[in-house]
């Protein structure tokens, strides 16, 4: 079933200047939030994460403000070398950016590394901090009713990846 | 623990979103780019917003939360707070900031007045925030 905020975004789409826009402010933002949250998991401060590429601290800065919106190839695949992550880059119908748009989460945000996968392979039990950290999601229509998602559960429910 | 809470806008007294108004008046580019940020904010933890340009005002505006967006050279605010409820975020007054000053000049006071009506009225003079 469509969600509300889903339909709201989908009727939006009809102007082309608006959708375009909004396309390119979702990556952005997305990317902003990304960076800093996979450089926070490494508990690396920003100048750590700029020494491992040759940066400057205000560059990493630059990179994690989803307001600057320059990020090049270059840097996103240096960047997914350094926190061991693909990156996936690919042109998709604007059906599936709403998808993308309202289903964020934060291992999705902060997806696992090689090596994280590994153990979670291995084990079948996610165990680092971030994925098995509660989210408490607030009903909107009713701020009493709060629902209690443990991500290591709904992790053990994903088709876990086959590392080679 | 990660919280996400969901946004509000606020209505006026003839039940006017004048949040979704002003939002529209905005040049569309502009417009995609708030909108995108505000769906982008109701999913991640409430306590990491403050890392993504949301900032707790001071001075006049004391304890107002502004949600920061550049668009081009234009400086956009958004000016929230934390309720009426517990969990909840509210969007009171949208304007620009221009020279270090919050236009129109009197976003703090109004914020602070609608802030009451709010609070007042809970359930008469917030809706939902509509994405678009």
């Amino acid at each position: 079933m469509i969600s509300d905020k889903e339909r709201q975004i989908i009727d939006s789409l009809a102007n082309k200047e608006y959708r375009e826009a909004l396309a390119i402010e979702h990556v952005n933002t997305t990317l902003a939030i990304q960076i800093r949250m996979m450089r926070e998991k490494h508990q690396w401060k920003q100048s750590d994460l700029a020494a491992h590429l040759g940066k400057h601290q205000e560059t990493v800065s630059q990179w994690e403000n989803p307001d600057y919106g320059r990020h090049s190839m270059t840097t996103l695949k240096a960047l997914a070398t350094a926190f061991d992550v693909a990156l996936l880059v690919k042109f998709i119908p604007f059906s599936e950016l709403v998808q993308d748009m309202v289903n964020l989460s934060e291992i999705r945000l902060s997806p696992p590394s090689f090596g994280e996968e590994q153990y979670l392979t291995s084990t079948s039990v996610a165990v680092t901090s971030n994925l098995t950290e509660d989210v408490i999601v607030i009903d909107a229509n009713n701020p009493s009713l709060v629902s209690t998602l443990n991500i290591s559960d709904k992790t053990k429910t994903r088709k876990e990846p086959v590392l080679a | 623990m990660v919280v996400v809470i969901p946004i509000f806008d606020y209505i006026d007294k003839d039940g006017i979103n004048v949040i979704r108004a002003w939002l529209d008046q905005q040049e569309t580019k502009a417009k995609a780019k708030l909108d995108a940020r505000l769906i982008t904010l109701e999913q991640i933890n409430r306590t990491e917003w403050a890392k993504y340009n949301v900032e707790v005002l001071k001075g006049d505006k004391d304890g107002l939360i502004a949600i920061k967006v550049s668009y081009r050279r234009n400086q956009y605010r958004l000016i929230g707070y934390d309720g009426p409820n517990r969990w909840e975020f509210t969007l009171l007054v949208c304007g620009k900031e221009q020279n270090n000053k919050y236009i129109p000049l009197n976003m703090g006071r109004q914020a602070f007045e609608r802030i009451a009506e709010v609070n007042a009225n809970p359930t008469g003079r917030k809706i939902r925030h509509d994405f678009g």
